[in-house]
């Protein structure tokens, strides 16, 4: 922010799940740099999300939380407006990523990742919806699905299963807030491969680093990987009032990866 | 120098002498862009200017026709001339009629074509050209339609041409990044917004504009500010990961059917 201008979420508290890397930490940044009056950094990662809390200042909250758990979203609510007094804003960015065939995913792999990336987000929507319409005049919810859930490959089936289920769950609470006259857009962004921990942990895993980390770009038309910062971007503008007339979407950023 | 999300980037708008293009220029200028708006109504065009410079910002007219092939030509010289570059291109101009199928003669499915269709691809050719030789890219957003993906009822023409404009940008996105992976195409999806093009063609009744306004599931009335604020995001550099998009400024009216 600049001196004396307002910022584009100026006021808004944020619930930022995976709030402590990759995504969701340069989403909760990107808030907090644009007037987000909190930012709660929702993780199971304890050492990261402390030290970023620390490093944000008063305005982010530290909060130890397993999206899988139902009883952590129902005792995260109250703590949020103990703190903060309201939430306008939700960004479901926690998620894994594991590669299966369908030929080779056991069905335990299949439940754990729909389990984290599909019931993680229906349960952040759920419980976080009921605080938004309570105490939001502008709420937004930005669920972050992937090119995957919009365009699968054959090598990650349970993961472009779960998330094709967050894109089209992400629709039908749009739809459900506006029949039920909320003021709560719901939105979803599909990011393409993008350099976090996920990919990080991804290329540690790979025999040849370089050679994976060049073919996750070759498959993009702008023949790179993106940056967390480009997701939070999508997000922070899927949030912010400038999106007022935005809900029910899908929006891409992927180098072009869902256009070719 | 300006400060702002656009900051003296050169914005070519056309169609900036009413409805969306005008409210596209006003808020880029106010996003510190230095605009070119283009059109045939040159009182019009000097309308938006003094819009644009009343409020500080910093605006110029340039007559075309954006059906005429050398119009585009003499435009990109005219920029790449006084400005050195051109970093952004809305293609807005656009037509519209509403009329029975069997009532439609072929010359007027052809005026709409030209129009809506050669018209962009006239101008992200010529835009293409500059953008693909700049070392910083450039952004092109074309104005498509909720009208490219749903079917409107005597508005067979438009939603043919919209449809093209959709996929022609989804393709020129993917040709665009081969060249330069900073040149990115993007295409945005009004829903009904309140502009002459609707009420010149169905009226302006406070009858209608309920009835608009409750055509989405926001029930909200679609203003040109709103597709302004979309524009401003494709366009600044905090979009650079996003291209071959389609991106839906709807309200919601499209939520449950998007085929992806």
């Amino acid at each position: 922010m600049t001196g004396g201008v307002m910022g584009r979420v100026e006021g808004k508290v944020v619930f930022v799940t995976g709030g402590a890397s990759g995504i969701g930490e340069h989403s909760a940044r990107a808030f907090l740099a644009e007037g987000a009056a909190g930012v709660v950094i929702a993780d199971i990662d304890a050492a990261r999300g402390t030290a970023l809390a620390a490093e944000l200042g008063d305005r982010a909250m530290w909060l130890r939380h397993d999206i899988t758990a139902e009883a952590d979203w129902q005792d995260a609510m109250p703590a949020v407006r103990e703190r903060f007094g309201k939430l306008d804003v939700l960004v479901n960015s926690a998620g894994i990523s594991l590669p299966s065939s369908i030929e080779e995913a056991t069905y335990e792999h299949w439940r754990h990742l729909h389990r984290v990336n599909a019931d993680g987000v229906f349960l952040g929507c759920k419980y976080a919806l009921a605080l938004i319409r309570e105490t939001s005049d502008a709420g937004a919810i930005i669920n972050v699905s992937s090119t995957m859930g919009l365009r699968p490959t054959s090598y990650l089936a349970a993961y472009s299963s779960s998330k094709a289920a967050v894109a089209n769950l992400t629709r039908s609470i749009a739809l459900h807030c506006a029949e039920q006259g909320y003021p709560v857009r719901c939105n979803a962004v599909h990011p393409g491969a993008i350099r976090t921990p996920m990919m990080e942990a991804y290329l540690a895993a790979a025999e040849d680093p370089d050679a994976q980390l060049q073919a996750f770009a070759a498959v993009h038309p702008m023949q790179r990987v993106g940056r967390p910062e480009e997701v939070a971007a999508a997000i922070l503008f899927l949030a912010s009032d400038e999106a007022a007339f935005i809900t029910g979407v899908s929006l891409p950023v992927d180098g072009g990866y869902c256009a070719a | 120098m300006s400060t702002g999300r656009l900051a003296d980037k050169i914005c070519v708008v056309t169609g900036a002498t009413s409805g969306l293009g005008r409210a596209a220029a006003r808020r880029m200028a106010g996003e510190g862009a230095i605009i070119v708006g283009t059109g045939r109504n040159a009182e019009q065009g000097a309308r938006t200017v003094s819009l644009i410079s009343e409020t500080g910002g910093q605006a110029e007219f340039w007559r075309q026709d954006v059906t005429a092939e050398t119009d585009w030509q003499a435009l990109v010289e005219h920029c790449t001339t006084r400005y050195g570059r051109i970093d952004v291109l809305v293609n807005n101009a656009g037509g519209f009629f509403v009329r029975p199928l069997e009532e439609t003669p072929l010359e007027d499915f052809q005026w709409l074509w030209r129009v809506n269709v050669e018209s962009v691809f006239l101008g992200t050719r010529a835009a293409l050209q500059v953008m693909a030789a700049q070392a910083e890219g450039g952004s092109i957003i074309n104005m498509s339609s909720l009208a490219g993906q749903v079917g409107l009822d005597q508005a067979s023409a438009y939603c043919a041409s919209k449809a093209a404009v959709t996929q022609f940008s989804r393709a020129a996105a993917v040709e665009a990044a081969a060249l330069n992976a900073r040149v990115r195409v993007n295409s945005l999806n009004p829903g009904v917004i309140l502009t002459e093009m609707i009420t010149g063609s169905y009226g302006d009744s406070e009858e209608l504009q309920q009835y608009f306004a409750k055509d989405n599931a926001l029930k909200m009335m679609g203003l040109p500010e709103h597709i302004a604020d979309a524009v401003v995001y494709l366009a600044a550099d905090e979009s650079r990961h996003v291209t071959g998009i389609a991106l839906s400024v709807d309200g919601g009216r499209g939520a449950d059917f998007r085929d992806k």
